[in-house]
């Protein structure tokens, strides 16, 4: 059901992040989102009901078009909307042990920190992912099949590339990895048996920034920039690209 | 006699473009209207390819706008941008490009970079290492704020009155946070080296030339994993900074008076 959505001003960011480092003890603070003292009214009208997604992806795209109506621009930045809807869906976001005892992770993973950490966020991560690159983003927001997948943990790969900004923020380079880390006709992640090294997303930031001293790979096409990719990376090309 | 500009040369021939040629003014807009600048050319220092094509990259984080500024034999020498994907709080930075069509088309054949509109460029010397930004923090007198397109920001509790203005001039206040603050900066710096790349990374860039220039330390990147050699850096860049500016010396001496 579509209600008005209540976000939690500094004083409630700063209580769910007293709860956060207090090891979540207790009742999840859900009861800040309703709290005058804790929150506020926003003109944003949307369901807060999430359905179940298989993966990062799949949420992401659901934020975006649950988010459409609201200019991105008013949202993007904003710490205590994400870190509202990270209260709101924490039940959904954070991980259980086998025994059932909720596990809390850093504090960036649920409180928006505008720093080399933002990419940790679980909300806006898949938002801002597929806001930019579409199903492009699905190798950043896909987990390996060796890895848990769930709303509650970000993939190796995000965890390799996710700070290295020259790259996220350029379509063109995003495309050309995603062909190269993602298989699109078996929709998953292309199986590598190593995880640094030679040709692995760990070495995406710093060959992106050495092309990007000698090339303007904005204005390059995507064929361009894949065949300037040096041979490391060879072993993930299949083929012509496309 | 060839009076252009003597070129400073990289390893990737790319030409280093002096800041001085492009300004960046910020220009008044309406409450609602996005933020607008007015870019200001002039690269008759260089002797580029004609056909070359000039740009300016505008960008903070994840967002980025381009401008084409026609060819370097027809330039626009002044254009009028507005930054319709930024807001006032988070303006970008700017980046010059001089792009090959020719003969090796996308080959940047001259770039300036980080360019930073003109009044938002700190006002003291090139070495401010903080910014400082006066304003209420509850019960905190003080604290260092992170944010990755701008320099580390010491935020002073605006509650405490004529802190800032002792914070600049008294050197009994500086000593009790400003090494403290280093601290917290080299702290946050070595915690991220890993996913640092030299160049990419403004304040990060800034902060290695001065603790380089202040105690010749070695460069945290080259030890990155390494946490006993990192605390020793840190380490060593305070206690440089602090025998820089004596900071004990001018406390023992404020108290004793």
């Amino acid at each position: 059901m579509k209600r008005l959505f209540r976000k939690l001003n500094d004083k409630g960011v700063a209580k769910f992040k007293q709860w956060l480092t207090s090891d979540g003890l207790g009742e999840i603070p859900i009861g800040l989102l309703e709290s005058p003292e804790d929150s506020l009214f926003t003109d944003f009208i949307f369901s807060t009901d999430l359905p179940e997604f298989e993966n990062r992806y799949d949420f992401g795209k659901y934020l975006v078009e649950l988010l459409d109506h609201i200019p991105h621009l008013e949202i993007e930045n904003d710490i205590n909307f994400w870190s509202s809807l990270a209260l709101l869906w924490f039940d959904r976001i954070s991980s259980k042990t086998d025994s059932g005892d909720r596990i809390i992770r850093e504090t960036a993973r649920y409180i928006l920190k505008l720093n080399w950490h933002d990419y940790r966020h679980l909300v806006r991560t898949p938002w801002l992912l597929v806001r930019l690159h579409g199903r492009y983003s699905k190798f950043l927001l896909f987990s390996a099949k060796t890895e848990h997948s769930s709303l509650s943990s970000s993939s190796r790969t995000l965890g390799e590339i996710g700070s290295r900004q020259t790259v996220l923020r350029n379509h063109k380079v995003i495309k050309v990895f995603s062909n190269l880390y993602f298989d699109d006709k078996a929709n998953q992640l292309k199986p590598h048996p190593m995880r640094d090294g030679p040709g692995t997303p760990s070495r995406t930031g710093i060959i992106v920034r050495q092309l990007a001293l000698t090339y303007d790979l904005e204005q390059m096409s995507e064929r361009a920039i894949y065949d300037l990719l040096p041979r490391e990376f060879n072993c993930w090309k299949d083929g012509d690209y496309g | 006699m060839n009076t252009k500009r003597s070129r400073r040369l990289n390893w990737t021939g790319r030409i280093t473009i002096d800041k001085k040629c492009i300004d960046v003014e910020r220009e008044e807009v309406a409450e609602n209207e996005p933020e607008a600048v007015v870019i200001n050319l002039d690269l008759s220092e260089y002797s580029f390819p004609k056909s070359a094509t000039v740009m300016i990259e505008a960008s903070h984080r994840l967002t980025s706008m381009r401008f084409e500024f026609g060819t370097i034999g027809e330039m626009i020498l002044r254009r009028r941008l507005e930054l319709s994907e930024f807001q006032s709080q988070n303006l970008p930075t700017f980046r010059l490009l001089v792009v090959d069509v020719e003969h090796s088309p996308g080959r940047l054949l001259g770039s300036a970079e980080r360019i930073k509109i003109a009044d938002t460029e700190t006002t003291e010397s090139n070495k401010n290492i903080f910014k400082v930004d006066c304003r209420d923090i509850g019960e905190e007198a003080w604290r260092v704020e992170f944010h990755l397109d701008d320099l580390p920001k010491l935020v002073i509790n605006r509650k405490i009155p004529n802190y800032l203005y002792r914070l600049e001039t008294d050197k009994s206040v500086q000593s009790q946070i400003l090494p403290i603050a280093f601290r917290i900066v080299l702290s946050e710096l070595a915690r991220n080296i890993r996913d640092t790349i030299e160049g990419e990374e403004g304040w990060v860039s800034t902060w290695l030339q001065f603790c380089n220039e202040l105690c010749g330390a070695e460069d945290p990147r080259q030890i990155a994993g390494d946490d006993d050699r990192l605390n020793d850096w840190i380490d060593n860049c305070v206690t440089e900074f602090a025998n820089f500016h004596s900071f004990a010396s001018h406390l023992a001496k404020e108290w004793e008076n």
